[in-house]
């Protein structure tokens, strides 16, 4: 929430945004902040952060060298068929969180079966029907055309622009990848 | 294809969390400290602490 406040000040002072938008998008995110906080004290459980995401496809070594050669991203504790990438070094505090006990998020990049045999004594999986379409990043430091260019020469396929803040790309499995800078958010264009 | 996303909570509490999801109606899986329910679509959703999930104790 600072950061959006700060970087949405910073547009005012550069005169990108008009103080009548300024007002607008600040009401407009103290309002949401204020009923996401009562909703979360109500409901019992909240998620502090993302902890992983979990990518699964056919190679998941050549996945891990795109998403590190990417996204500038570690490679740790690889298994057989696993790896994980963290956002951040080993005992860093992820950024905007106060809580001491959460862990920096990290993608998990596997190869594996995804329809394997049920265990003995539990419940079939059920048949999925939703599906995480697409990830987005974000950059500090955003500049869409700097990112565009950047990303063109590192061979990224598919490299094209996302509403009005963003780019898209395609990763070596074809899944859809958007990265942008604090400008794209739930208040913005999503 | 992302197969599944985990959620961490900060101060963990294993009963709480169990029965905060079973007060949903949810059939809880997992182990200790990593939990697994599906959405109503099937998702699967993890949901973890710190030490449950973390790219550095792997």
């Amino acid at each position: 929430m600072e950061g959006f406040v700060a970087h949405t000040l910073n547009e005012f002072e550069q005169g990108k945004i008009s103080r009548r938008k300024l007002i607008e998008t600040l009401t407009l995110a103290a309002t949401t902040a204020y009923a996401a906080g009562s909703a979360g004290a109500a409901e019992g459980l909240k998620a502090a952060l993302i902890n992983h995401i979990s990518y699964t496809c056919p190679n998941f070594r050549q996945a891990a060298d795109w998403y590190s050669k990417v996204f500038n991203l570690d490679q740790i504790g690889a298994r057989d068929k696993d790896v994980a990438l963290p956002f951040g070094k080993k005992g860093e505090q992820p950024y905007n969180v106060a809580a001491k006990d959460v862990a920096l998020t990290h993608l998990i990049i596997r190869t594996r079966d995804l329809n394997p045999a049920p265990t003995p004594g539990e419940a079939p999986r059920p048949k999925v029907q939703a599906v995480v379409d697409h990830v987005a990043y974000t950059v500090a430091d955003f500049d869409r055309e700097k990112a565009k260019a950047e990303l063109k020469s590192l061979g990224v396929e598919n490299v094209r622009d996302g509403g009005l803040y963003s780019l898209h790309m395609t990763d070596p499995f074809g899944y859809d990848v958007q990265v942008s800078g604090l400008a794209n958010n739930a208040l913005t264009d999503g | 294809m992302v197969d599944h996303v985990c959620y961490t909570i900060a101060d963990w509490d294993e009963q709480k969390v169990r029965g905060a999801l079973k007060a949903k109606s949810l059939e809880v899986g997992g182990r200790e400290g990593s939990l697994h329910v599906f959405d109503p679509f099937g998702y699967d959703v993890q949901i973890a602490s710190a030490a449950g999930e973390n790219a550095f104790k792997r």
